[in-house]
């Protein structure tokens, strides 16, 4: 023993700490800003040199092979002794000195300051950690604080050698190596080496160019055998603005081999290379490849070595076949989608080989039924993390599939990867940006590594419990995202039998991993009844509490049955069910049997099944359906789809009567022509403050609209009243006409009957008779003895201002309030040309001030949920300006419902949509008759008198539109009502198609249940890195900063944490 | 050189100092805080703040910049300097220090109010530049007209030098009408649009945000509009604030201003209207995004100081202070023909980050982020994974930056030492990244 070990006291506090299930305390910020860590092991060595041990052999306190403290933290049994590498043994009994364990040593790099800390651990199995098992140690004793090894300038990589002996630092700052020697860091002479290493090429000549990125070659060397005075192996670094991969030798620091991009294409090079001198050197980099990101890997179970390449701006990966020493054999490209032609990749992870397939609890590689696969995982500059099989397919695999199309795949070799360009790869779920794993937040992917997860302890199939292979992206947002690789511990893919049981989610591969727990609990429960099994239903339980203190579970569904939202004033409260309404369906159970909303947990596991298409794309939010409702629903914490009250500048000149925004925003928001504008002006009861300065919220003196003024400037509002009256006395709603993105066309706009048919009206007398319906849909009268009329006057014509009905038995008129004088109206609307307008053309000078208004859809229902917005298909045509439907964008990206939409096709698949042809889709919206089961009021026959039971439950075959949105499929039935013939409901009136709805007539329902995805257990502020540790642990570099508002949290410059991937609630953390 | 004479007199009863005695020296820089450079990058005009009160005045200062490029090629080339001006600094070879007198056209500057915070340049054409600087001190906005023929600023009617701007060139009030309201107070940031004529000014701590019209031919630049409110206040302070502002593209009328808050994650976005009765223009709120992207605990990234957008308004750079860390959104123009405005990247800076300018384009773009509590600026490689090419120290208390492109320089006011550092952003070479010019002698702490 030639030094002492000042770790040892370290060891055995850690070997007594075993149990400890604390985590590591602040007392001392120990890390600044790490960006990178690398693994050694240290500890008491016998110099063997590879042979058998004997007593008299040198021991020593060094570095040495990982794989002693690989072998030193196998798993094992409680109490059963340490396994130790060969030649290691304990010799104690023949008379040998005692041999002092091994520790495991992280070297944390970290950037800014050009140190490495160093952070130890014990030689345990993974169950073994609790919490506290990792340590900063001190690298300087004498200077107060623990202090870090200075290594080099703006380094950016560290890697072990080969034999162990040393930490191999790329320095960005000064374009070298450095090289720390590991026992030197670790033992007391309180001297520390750390050479430099010049990079130079084959023949000498020095290559100063800024490395990005660095891998080393697979661990190796002879357990016993004493470290050198110089590293070994190779490190493969990466020079981007060289266009060059070298494989450089540690000993001496020259490029032996490489991948040079220079031509543009990837070919394997020798030592003979030169690069731009950028530390200094005055050289003139030039455009091509830049390679930024390496991964290296020696698959465990055939020996086979790759080293992959991701370039920043290159939309191919390159895979290089490694020989057993590590050079490069050959090499071919991977070539992801890149329909922009800037797609970059900027981190690459790759897996082992990997056995596909298995649900027993166990990896099972070896035997898997998918077929054998290797993955590369890159995150790619369009925020997605890409997919590649590089052992057979040698191709891209789309991660965005819509499991809705694959419903019935059973097949996991198909599963596993599908081709990216395959003509038999089914189209991506909407919304996706590219085949790439999204991460569903904000937050941009920063790095992926690929974990191995054992079967320890209870296998008990939750999501949290990882059994095979798992990912982890750590992204901007600081979260840890868990993806599946292959799960070995679930299904496989969706059982037909228990269809909530298996969401694709947790079961097919690259799929960001769900969360929820117990998915497939149902209103079903079997209980034992003497000895019998017997399924019991229950109809009366919204399903798990969502908002439980021990957290949700389940799967999607609606929290309680849609409610009716009615603003007051348009519908007698007991006529409310002749409006549109969600299907329902009729739950059966042992408590009760009635009507149950499609969407809701007590519907039928089938009908949930079809709602629910895709849990990705689901989220927890509340949606609403709303006639005629705004297009833009931004509140002062959500911004998905603009603000609800934008402000705009109205012109009225010789280009027409415009709205105009310079920001341009009417494409993105969605609207469409025969859409509504409605002007908001200001409101009164704020003063003026929604007006500029110099400007007032004046109000017109006849004006009969609660709540709107009009911003005018203070010296003119008096002058103008008069020629502004007509505009200022109206309700100021308009027509949109043509669409541009930063311009409206607005017509004045007609009041039409809310009641006109679907199909037109036919005749004056017609519509007199509908403005009366909904004169008495205002009282609780029943309809045989109503008697309210409408004052006004409605004629049947043409409306060339909307929408023509022109369809296949559509009359082509509406009904048109009509008048001779302003008086004839209603309230708030002027009578121009003979018709009762609720918006007149103001002249330019009542609109000079900034006008706010809101989009409305016309005719129609929007459907809007407060994260996911309102969806749409509206691009900007540049070619005309105007805004219009994109031919390419996914049929279910649907936000509103008009009333008659066209036939839905019998011969669609009821899940998609999709024709027979396999190719198109069916109309969506499209219209059909469901079963629709409701409870009604049941009369005494002959009489509106209510009968004994009051109300029954039915079910009619009910007019329905089918709605098949990018997260759940809607049934909306009653969307026109023939009218009653004697008492409510009794739906005996012969009117035909007549539309109930009124502007802002809502359903809303709270959506539970949705996708919710698995994160790691930890909170960093920037996690840069994730890499693989011992023992398959999952290793996050936190470079970002943790500002604290709590004295009893300390602020931190970093953080570096290790989870145990069997089991991701154990967390060591370092700061 | 420095002069004391406030102070000096203070002590002194009965001392009457002349208004020439406490005149702000002409070529000696003064707690600097803003800087900005000339369109054609000929001249670059920083705002001395005066924040001790030692002087009467704040002002505004004219660099050359030709000068400073040709004394850095010459001292780079061959390790000359101009005699009696410069030495080489003691601690950093690779840097010059300077007399401020050599670069600055003492004659070309003007006096301005106390406290300036920023500087913004309007182009007017033909070389003629406007300058608009918010002072803390009124508070108020003082502008000047930077005559490209004579070669210096003017802000009132008086021919002397180096004058003190007059009530016409200090906007205090709206339309200029003491009679309506006066700026919000403690105007921080400014933002000039060339092609819209306006000027536009947020408000630290009331979130306020003010429009200037500033008409191309006209005198008659003026405050427009006042917007309030538009920021949440923060949860335990209850201030609201607003503090950076930038243009996507201030060269094409009508585009959008992004304005960053430091009581809010939020990022409001406005437009101006012009009415057609010749009334002033006014602000028109548009869209909003939330910096969600980056920060622990699903984003929430807030307090946001600088920022600063692409040359073809592609990104737009925000440098937040909690978490401390520089984020880039993509604000090109997305297929319905609004900007994207979508999270792309960002990274880890110093705490404290203060402003945000963009050197070079395309490939060879980079951000550079003062650092005022470490005295450091971070350059900033925005290609793939966002990542800190550099750390470069510049002197205490570095706050406002601002980019020559053509000639590869940065300049960098050090407040709290009363210098500028010129950084070489050239590539490759061996003092890229480096100080390599300081004018002014660093004041003693």
């Amino acid at each position: 023993m030639i030094r002492q070990l000042r770790l040892l006291v370290p060891l055995l506090a850690l070997a007594a700490s075993c149990g400890d299930t604390t985590t590591t305390g602040v007392g001392q910020l120990n890390l600044d800003r790490p960006v990178d860590v690398a693994f050694a092991c240290y500890g008491g060595l016998r110099l063997t040199n590879g042979g058998a041990a004997s007593v008299g052999q040198e021991l020593r306190t060094s570095a040495m092979p990982v794989e002693a403290c690989d072998i030193r933290s196998g798993a094992r049994d409680i109490g059963a002794p340490v396994p130790v590498p060969a030649g290691q043994e304990d010799l104690t009994a023949m008379g040998g000195f005692p041999i002092t364990g091994s520790v495991w040593v992280g070297f944390i790099l970290q950037s800014a300051t050009g140190t490495v800390a160093v952070a130890q651990f014990g030689t345990k199995p993974s169950s073994a950690f609790a919490g506290g098992d990792v340590q900063v140690l001190d690298a300087n004793a004498l200077t107060p604080g623990k202090n870090g090894i200075s290594v080099g300038e703006d380094p950016i990589a560290i890697a072990t050698d080969k034999v162990g002996c040393y930490e191999i630092v790329a320095n960005a700052g000064s374009c070298d190596l450095s090289a720390l020697d590991v026992t030197s860091a670790l033992d007391t002479n309180p001297d520390v080496r750390v050479n430099r290493i010049d990079v130079v090429n084959a023949t000498g000549q020095a290559v100063r160019a800024k490395p990005a990125a660095m891998v080393a070659e697979p661990p190796g060397g002879v357990i016993g055998k004493a470290c050198s005075a110089a590293p070994e192996g190779l490190v493969y670094v990466a020079y981007p603005s060289c266009h060059l991969v070298a494989a450089i030798d540690t000993a001496t620091g020259k490029i032996v081999a490489g991948v040079d991009y220079a031509s543009g294409t990837p070919t394997l090079t020798d030592g003979n290379v030169s690069c731009p001198a950028e530390c200094g050197g005055g050289g003139i980099s030039t455009t091509g490849i830049r390679p930024v990101t390496l991964d290296l890997e020696r698959d465990p179970r055939t020996d086979e070595r790759k080293l992959v390449i991701g370039s920043e701006n290159s939309h191919s990966i390159t895979v290089v076949e490694l020989d057993q020493d590590s050079r490069p054999l050959s090499l071919r490209q991977v070539a992801f989608e890149d329909p922009s032609g800037t797609l970059g990749v900027t981190n690459i992870s790759l897996s082992p080989q990997i056995g596909m397939g298995g649900t027993m609890g166990v990896i099972n590689d070896d035997v898997a039924g998918g077929g054998q696969f290797q993955f590369v995982y890159a995150v790619a500059t369009d925020d997605s993390v890409r997919v590649a099989d590089i052992l057979t397919l040698n191709r891209e695999c789309d991660a965005q599939v819509d499991p809705r199309l694959i419903d019935r795949e059973s097949n996991v070799a198909t599963l596993s990867c599908f081709k990216v360009g395959d003509p038999a790869t089914p189209r991506r779920r909407p919304g996706a940006r590219g085949p790439g794993i999204e991460i569903p937040s904000d937050g941009i992917p920063l790095a992926v590594d690929v974990f191995r997860a054992d079967s320890i302890g209870d296998t008990t199939a939750v999501p949290a419990k990882l059994i095979g292979y798992f990912g982890v992206i750590t992204a901007t947002n600081g979260g840890s995202f868990v993806f599946n690789v292959d799960d070995d511990n679930f299904a496989d893919f969706k059982q037909q039998t228990e269809p909530l049981d298996a969401p694709l989610a947790l079961t097919i591969a690259h799929q960001i991993r769900d969360a929820l727990p117990q998915r497939g609990v149902t209103n079903r429960e079997t209980v034992d009844e003497d000895g019998i099994e017997v399924t019991k239903t229950y109809c009366d339980t919204p399903g798990p509490d969502p908002d439980a203190q021990s957290g949700n579970i389940g799967g999607p569904r609606s929290v309680s049955a849609p409610t009716r939202n009615v603003p007051s004033g348009n519908f007698a409260a007991e006529k409310l069910q002749e409006l549109p309404y969600i299907r329902q369906v009729l739950c059966t159970g042992e408590d009760s049997t009635r009507p149950v909303s499609e969407l809701s947990f007590v519907a039928p596991d089938a009908v949930r099944d079809l709602e629910y298409p895709d849990l990705r794309a689901l989220r927890d939010e509340t949606w609403t359906m709303t006639w005629e409702g705004s297009l833009s629903l931004d509140k002062s914490d959500v911004a998905v789809d603009g603000p609800p009250i934008h402000v705009g500048q109205l012109f009225n000149d010789g280009g027409g009567f415009r709205m105009s925004d310079p920001s341009k925003p009417f494409c993105d928001v969605g609207v469409e022509q025969y859409d509504i504008l409605q002007l908001r002006g200001c409101d009164p009861s704020v003063g003026d403050a929604e007006c500029p300065i110099g400007y007032t919220c004046y109000v017109h003196p006849n004006s009969q609209i609660p709540g709107l003024g009009a911003c005018m400037l203070v010296e003119e509002a008096d002058r103008l009243a008069d020629a502004c009256k007509d505009f200022l006395t109206s309700t100021r709603r308009y027509t949109v006409n043509r669409t541009e993105s930063g311009e409206l066309r607005l017509l004045p706009r007609k009041h039409v009957l809310p009641t006109t048919p679907v199909d037109g009206c036919t005749d004056d007398a017609q519509c007199e008779s509908l403005a009366d319906l909904v004169a008495r849909n205002l009282t609780s009268t029943q309809p045989g003895v109503a008697d309210n009329t409408d004052p006004h006057t409605y004629v049947c014509r043409t409306d060339t201002d909307r929408a023509p009905l022109d369809g296949v038995g559509q009359t082509g008129k509406r009904c048109i309030e009509s008048c001779t004088q302003t008086s004839d109206c209603t309230t708030g609307r002027i009578c121009q040309g003979g018709y009762c307008m609720e918006g007149v053309t103001p002249p330019q000078a009542c609109v000079n001030a900034p006008q706010r208004f809101e989009l409305r859809a016309g005719d129609a229902f929007t459907l809007v949920g407060t994260r996911t917005g309102y969806v749409h298909r509206t691009v900007l045509d540049t070619g005309t300006g105007k805004c219009t439907k994109d031919p390419n964008a996914s049929p279910f990206d649907v936000g509103r419902i008009k009333l008659s939409p066209p036939a839905c096709n019998p011969a669609a698949d009821p899940r998609t949509g999709l024709l027979p042809d396999g190719v198109t889709y069916d109309a969506n919206p499209c219209a059909l008759t469901v079963d629709h089961t409701e409870n009604v009021t049941s009369y005494v026959p002959g009489t509106c008198n209510v009968a004994d039971p009051a109300v029954v439950t039915q079910t009619r075959q009910a007019p329905a539109i089918r709605i098949h949105t990018r997260g759940p499929t809607l049934t909306l039935v009653d969307p026109y009502y023939p009218g009653d013939q004697t008492c409510i409901r009794d739906r005996l009136g012969t009117l035909g198609k007549i539309p109930l709805v009124f502007p802002g007539y809502q359903l809303a329902w709270r959506q539970t249940g949705g996708f919710v995805p698995l994160l790691l257990p930890i909170s960093p502020s920037f996690p840069i890195k994730v890499t693989r540790g011992p023992q398959q642990s999952m290793w996050i570099i936190d470079a970002g900063d943790f500002l604290s508002t709590s004295i009893t949290q300390a602020s931190t410059r970093g953080r570096v944490y290790r989870v145990e991937s069997q089991a991701i609630g154990q967390v060591n953390v370092l700061e | 050189m420095r002069h004391v004479p406030v102070l000096a007199c203070a002590l002194l009863t009965a001392c009457t100092a002349s208004t020439e005695d406490v005149e702000p020296p002409r070529s000696d820089l003064n707690f600097p805080t803003g800087i900005a450079v000339a369109p054609d990058e000929t001249v670059a005009f920083v705002t001395n703040a005066n924040s001790d009160l030692t002087w009467n005045s704040g002002s505004i200062q004219v660099i050359d910049l030709n000068r400073v490029q040709s004394t850095i090629a010459d001292w780079i080339a061959n390790g000359t300097m101009p005699a009696g001006s410069c030495q080489e600094n003691g601690e950093h070879p690779e840097t010059l220090d300077c007399e401020e007198a050599f670069f600055i056209n003492g004659d070309a500057g003007v006096r301005i109010g106390n406290f300036a915070t920023d500087i913004a340049v309007q182009d007017l054409g033909g070389g003629n530049l406007r300058l608009v600087v918010p002072t803390r001190g009124d508070p108020s906005v003082a502008w000047a007209d930077w005559n490209a023929s004579e070669g210096k600023l003017t802000c009132s009617a008086e021919t002397r030098t180096f004058g003190l701007c007059d009530g016409t060139h200090r906007l205090s009030y709206v339309q200029n009408n003491a009679d309506l309201p006066g700026l919000p107070e403690e105007p921080f940031g400014v933002f000039a649009d060339s092609a819209g004529e306006f000027a536009m000014v947020t408000h630290l701590t009331t979130g306020s945000v003010t429009l200037i019209d500033s008409p191309r031919n006209s005198d008659r630049v003026q405050i427009a509009d006042v917007l309030s409110g538009i920021f949440a206040p923060d949860s335990s302070t209850g201030i609201r604030g607003a503090t950076g502002i930038v243009g996507r593209l201030p060269t094409v009328a009508g585009d959008t201003i992004y304005v960053g808050s430091r009581s809010e994650d939020r990022i409001q976005t406005f437009t101006v209207g012009r009415p057609i009765n010749d009334a002033p223009p006014y602000m028109l709120p548009g869209n909003w995004f939330f910096l969600d992207a980056v920060g622990g605990n699903n984003g929430g990234s807030n307090d946001t100081r600088g920022m600063a957008a692409s040359v073809d308004g592609s990104h737009l750079y925000l440098v937040n202070r909690k978490p401390p860390s520089i984020q880039i959104w993509d604000t090109s123009i997305g297929p319905t023909g609004f900007p994207r405005n979508k999270a792309l990247g960002g990274t880890d800076i110093c705490r404290q980050g203060s402003t945000v300018a963009i050197s070079g384009s395309g490939d060879a773009e980079r951000a550079y982020v003062t650092c005022f509590q470490d005295g450091q600026v971070y350059a900033i490689d925005p290609r793939g994974a966002v990542t800190v090419e550099d750390i470069v120290l510049v002197g205490r208390g570095p706050y406002a930056v601002a980019a020559a492109r053509t000639k590869n320089l940065l300049l960098v006011t050090n407040f709290l030492e009363d210098t500028i550092a010129v950084i070489d952003t050239t590539p490759n070479v061996r003092t890229h990244n480096r100080v390599v010019l300081r004018i002014g002698k660093a004041r003693t702490p």
